[in-house]
């Protein structure tokens, strides 16, 4: 029996907590930008959603971008979850090659064989997790310093320094990210895997082989499974 | 189709792995906290972003409020209008002093207070003419928090965490016309006019009427404000 042409890659839970983040995100980048540029607060002016201000939808989106994917975490597939962490954590020297080779995406040369993330995807997770951490630490120092005058007052400045290079950082990382996800011919096949949870198997077999090699050598049925096990077994005993 | 990249599972034997992820994740926290907690690299570089960043949009006026609440004013901001909360909000005055001070609203309101009739001329043009402004003058403040003979500045900075003004010290701050000022034309200001508090400086242009004033710092070193750093002169005085 001939294997499917899609492999899973995601399970629901995955992608609920990736586009819960990923659209908070935009929301926030957009609201920011009207909260950063003179010229954008001007043309919102005493502009009210719901009575709330611009500033008071930031915050409170701020609150489901991590707030989100704490709730599938701990409603979802904690299974699948601790798998992409570990996945995320254990770096072997195929991913360093693969970081340590300078652009990478755009050269034609064949890359080091990669799992289920591949280097620059475990960079870009840690990184954009790492800075969602950033920005609502320092959005609530910011936010409760100008409620509360005094409070943390030694670390407003900090913040808003932190908050707004980390706002530059991600922008550029997330233009990046939908670049490759959406756009870019050799890799846009991904995009399927974060709606349907399935990508095409041979577009998997060239970009993540070490992840389809596993995922198969699995799916093998049991029974021929076994029989190469008894194969196996009577040629050892024969040496 | 066989991949450019010949994969062996084998391969995997030979492989070092290392647990790195959570490292580099660790790791960057900890920068995160290190920036946080020392702005002084960090704040050259970020404001430099913002001023460039504001010089997008039109020329004169960066953000005018929908309404005047005392008419003849234009409301110009350079950033989010902060809220005011009467019960918590504090006037912080520091620096170059023997006792730090924080003030609440109620405290600044029973000082002793002065009060002037002046014009109140913005750098664009427009006036306002015959302002009443009722507030504290910086003698008192200074008297108050034992500002030391080695200030020669005073710096003020606004709520919404960008605008800064400044004067000299006594030369400019101690004019029988500058003061902190709470009420215009016998009303408490209105949140677009810098409540609860506004630098008031007749003989200058309105930027140096920093709105939202919430700190107050005596000095040896001249802070430059919002509008100075982006070339209008720290001295302005008006020629009219």
């Amino acid at each position: 029996m001939a294997a499917p042409a899609t492999i899973r890659r995601f399970s629901f839970t995955e992608r609920g907590l990736h586009w819960t983040h990923a659209i908070s995100f935009l929301l926030l980048l957009l609201t920011g930008c009207f909260l950063y540029f003179p010229a954008l607060s001007e043309l919102a002016g005493n502009l009210r959603i719901a009575h709330l201000t611009i500033l008071n939808v930031h915050v409170l989106l701020g609150a489901f971008y991590v707030g989100g994917p704490l709730l599938w975490w701990l409603l979802g597939d904690r299974r699948a979850l601790r798998r992409d962490l570990r996945e995320l954590d254990v770096w072997d020297d195929d991913d360093i090659d693969f970081l340590t080779a300078p652009l990478r995406v755009l050269s034609e040369r064949p890359a080091p064989p990669q799992g289920r993330f591949n280097a620059g995807q475990k960079i870009n997770t840690i990184l954009l997790g790492a800075s969602a951490i950033g920005f609502v630490v320092t959005g609530l120092l910011m936010w409760q310093a100008s409620h509360v005058p005094g409070w943390a007052a030694w670390a407003v400045q900090g913040s808003v320094n932190v908050h707004d290079i980390l706002a530059l950082l991600t922008a550029a990382l997330v233009a990046g990210h939908i670049y490759l996800a959406a756009v870019h011919p050799s890799t846009r096949p991904s995009l399927s895997g974060m709606f349907s949870g399935r990508v095409d198997r041979e577009w998997a077999r060239h970009h993540h082989p070490k992840w389809v090699a596993r995922e198969e050598a699995a799916e093998q049925p049991a029974a021929e499974a076994s029989q190469v096990a008894a194969v196996a077994g009577k040629l050892t005993a024969d040496n | 189709m066989t991949p450019d990249s010949i994969y062996r599972p084998d391969d995997d034997d030979m492989l070092y792995r290392r647990r790195v992820g959570r490292k580099v994740f660790l790791g960057l926290l900890g920068v995160g906290a290190a920036a946080v907690a020392t702005p002084t690299l960090l704040t050259p570089l970020v404001s430099g972003v913002k001023d460039s960043v504001s010089q997008l949009g039109t020329p004169a006026s960066y953000a005018k409020g929908a309404i005047s609440p005392v008419p003849g004013f234009e409301i110009y901001t350079v950033a989010p209008i902060p809220d005011f909360h009467p019960n918590t909000w504090r006037l912080t005055v520091g620096g170059l002093v023997d006792h730090k001070l924080s003030l609440s609203y109620n405290d600044l309101l029973h000082l002793p207070s002065l009060a002037v009739v002046r014009d109140y001329q913005c750098v664009t043009g427009w006036i306002v003419p015959h302002c009443h402004w009722q507030g504290v003058s910086l003698r008192t403040l200074a008297r108050l928090a034992g500002a030391r003979p080695s200030a020669t500045f005073i710096n003020f900075y606004s709520s919404d965490g960008v605008y800064s003004e400044s004067l000299r010290l006594p030369s400019q701050a101690f004019q029988p016309d500058v003061m902190l000022g709470y009420y215009l034309n016998g009303r408490p200001l209105a949140r677009e006019q810098g409540a609860p508090l506004r630098l008031v400086v007749p003989e200058m242009y309105g930027y140096k009427y920093a709105k939202w004033v919430n700190r107050v710092e005596f000095s040896d070193r001249q802070e430059i404000g919002y509008w100075e750093q982006n070339g209008y002169t720290v001295d302005a005085y008006r020629s009219a």
